[in-house]
């Protein structure tokens, strides 16, 4: 099978919430094109190819039996390596060597499952606040879009719809102006410091403040915010999961320091309802694969952390959801 | 028009003559081209679902005095598909391209076959139909969002059983199948007295050891013969190319015996069967059955499979397959 993108390969992605998955089960995803079974065993998850070699089928419609997995149609059953160890058809055989299915690296981290399609995978990305014992932390998603992961993330990075598709929450069409701010690209992914930009209700707690804005891309399809407003510091990781070109989910990661009045609860409805209101626009965006040619769209010096974030893309040769 | 002649000059199901009530039309889809069968009286026409006026469907429209007649503006088709009246003109004869593409029609075992090309053979044969020996309970059809192919060779396969239809068709505890041979025939593809334990293997409920004799007869219909000693159940499955997504699949069973089992009874059975198998025919990758032998793994147990395959690649069906 063709690389479906020789940087995305490498990276990790989440691809289902560990709370989905049920003991005993398998269950379906899909990653940079391919469908994937995820199971999981003794502690451990797999992430393999969604076909059995015999004949084809899913994989995950089959069923966990003694720490192995066992095809729906014929019960070839599959070892955690990937190997056939058992034809039920011919139980004195030796299965034959190219009896196995293809398997990607799994592993867990924020209650999610993630894959990497390549045996050399990059690091993790990391949210420094996940064990900071000074906040409260939550994760979110997967919101499902019908977009391409660029797309998403430079929506993440994006100032100037704030006061636009956020209006009241992020911004206030009265003080749409974006004022100047520092954009660094470098090898290991792009920086814009220096951002501030006023608020109605920054963090959910519905106190109006300026927030001074710091972004990170990590990675082509994760990036970091931090957000200092008030007495409060609000820090979100986005990953998007390359699911098909067009079609992605987004999960968050997201910490908040201060604003002990605000419930749990009322920071989660918040940031639902963001979500909600970019997504109607970004899955409206055509062409669907981020041009990275900047000549293809129009860019203003509000946008200077999207051209350098779609010149990093160029310059790594990400492919997959570009154009 | 899905592009495969062996196919095109084939004959295939489009209705089941018992269900199409006289004075009604209805669609069908044949080849990723949309049909209208439609009953009169004393005749079954099948034809393209098109009005040549504006590309209306027939099918939407309705019998009138032994013609059908367009549901846009009234055009109204004899039996033979010409246009006798056009009410916006009534006086004006109509011209003698306003005809419909009439196809050929046959029916057999209760089904109404079509060909959209020139005919090159003739229905399968299915003698248990007519046999007095016999009792033949239809059933279906069955949609798949799967290719002909793919289905067929489902039907023909003996090593599913205990997984897909455990406590039915196989036992998980009875997995392993003896050798067999299967040949490809001028007839076809035939694989003789396959021995297998089933739990139910007629919907009767009694558990026995049978023997199944399998034949492929056309590209996309085959039948098996299940024998316990003088006790025969037959079944033919015919599949209908639909489109390049979807089939249409066919079934009728035939036993010479359990004539006091309830029909309903042995239709549900098959009923169940076949909602077993969907998922997982569904599921199947690539879609389009690969008839090169190295794509997918091949034992034993699948001769049935490898003579279909090469059988297809012999026949040069692009249908369904890669």
């Amino acid at each position: 099978m063709a690389i479906p993108d020789p940087v995305l390969v490498h990276d990790w992605h989440p691809i289902l919430r560990v709370e989905d998955l049920q003991s005993g089960k398998p269950a379906p995803a899909r990653l940079l094109g391919e469908d994937l079974v995820v199971w999981s065993d003794a502690g451990k998850f797999h992430a393999w190819r969604d076909l059995c070699v015999h004949r084809g089928a899913k994989l995950s419609l089959g069923k966990v039996v003694d720490g192995c997995l066992q095809c729906p149609y014929h019960g070839w059953t599959y070892d955690v390596t990937g190997s056939c160890v058992r034809i039920p058809a011919h139980p004195e055989q030796k299965p034959p060597a190219r009896a196995k299915t293809t398997v990607y690296a799994c592993r867990e981290a924020y209650g999610w499952v993630w894959a990497c399609m390549s045996g050399t995978p990059n690091e993790l990305p990391v949210f420094p606040e996940w064990d900071d014992p000074g906040v409260r932390r939550f994760t979110m998603g997967p919101y499902v879009m019908d977009a391409s992961g660029p797309r998403i993330i430079e929506n993440f990075l994006d100032l100037a719809h704030l006061p636009v598709v956020h209006e009241g929450i992020l911004g206030m069409e009265s003080r749409a102006e974006i004022g100047r701010y520092a954009v660094e690209k470098r090898p290991d992914g792009v920086f814009a410091t220096e951002i501030v930009v006023w608020q109605p209700d920054p963090d959910g707690s519905g106190h109006p403040a300026e927030a001074h804005y710091t972004y990170q891309v990590i990675r082509p399809l994760t990036a970091y915010l931090s957000k200092l407003a008030g007495k409060s510091v609000f820090t979100m990781m986005i990953v998007a999961t390359p699911v098909d070109e067009a079609r992605s989910m987004a999960w968050i990661v997201l910490s908040m320091r201060g604003a002990e009045s605000t419930p749990s609860q009322q920071i989660l409805e918040w940031t639902d309802r963001v979500f909600l209101q970019d997504k109607p626009v970004v899955q409206s965006q055509r062409p669907e694969l981020l041009p990275l040619d900047l000549q293809a769209e129009l860019h203003l010096n509000c946008d200077r952390t999207s051209i350098a974030y779609r010149q990093w893309l160029n310059e790594l040769g990400v492919g997959f959801g570009t154009s | 028009m899905l592009d495969d002649p062996v196919l095109v000059n084939d004959w295939h199901v489009v209705a089941r003559a018992s269900e199409l009530a006289p004075d009604t039309a209805r669609p069908a889809r044949l080849l990723g081209v949309d049909l209208v069968v439609w009953r009169t009286e004393g005749s079954i026409q099948v034809w393209e679902d098109l009005c040549v006026h504006r590309g209306a469907k027939l099918s939407g429209g309705r019998v009138k005095d032994g013609c059908l007649q367009c549901p846009y503006h009234g055009w109204t088709y004899n039996v033979s598909g010409e246009c006798v009246r056009i009410p916006a003109h009534p006086s004006q004869k109509p011209p003698v391209r306003a005809h419909t593409n009439a196809r050929p029609v046959k029916v057999a075992y209760d089904l109404v076959w079509t060909c959209l090309g020139e005919p090159s053979g003739d229905i399968p044969p299915y003698p248990e139909w007519d046999d007095p020996a016999y009792r033949s309970i239809p059933s279906g059809p069955y949609a798949f969002k799967a290719l002909g192919p793919r289905v067929i060779e489902n039907f023909l396969d003996v090593g599913h059983f205990p997984f897909v239809h455990a406590g039915y068709l196989g036992d998980p505890g009875h997995t392993e199948i003896d050798d067999y041979e299967a040949e490809i025939t001028p007839d076809g593809v035939i694989a003789r007295d396959i021995p297998i334990w089933q739990p139910d293997p007629d919907g009767t409920g009694r558990a026995a050891k049978v023997a199944y004799t399998y034949a492929a007869l056309k590209p996309l219909t085959a039948r098996f013969t299940k024998a316990q000693g003088d006790q025969r159940f037959c079944m033919i499955d015919i599949v209908t190319p639909v489109d390049a997504g979807n089939s249409l699949a066919w079934a009728i069973m035939s036993m010479n015996y359990a004539f006091d089992a309830s029909a309903e009874r042995i239709r549900l059975f098959q009923d169940v069967v076949t909602a077993q198998d969907l998922p997982i025919v569904e599921s199947q990758r690539p879609e389009m059955l690969p008839l090169d032998l190295q794509a997918e793994l091949h034992l034993r147990s699948d001769r049935t499979a490898i003579a279909y395959r090469k059988w297809l690649r012999q026949l040069g069906l692009k249908y369904g397959t890669s």
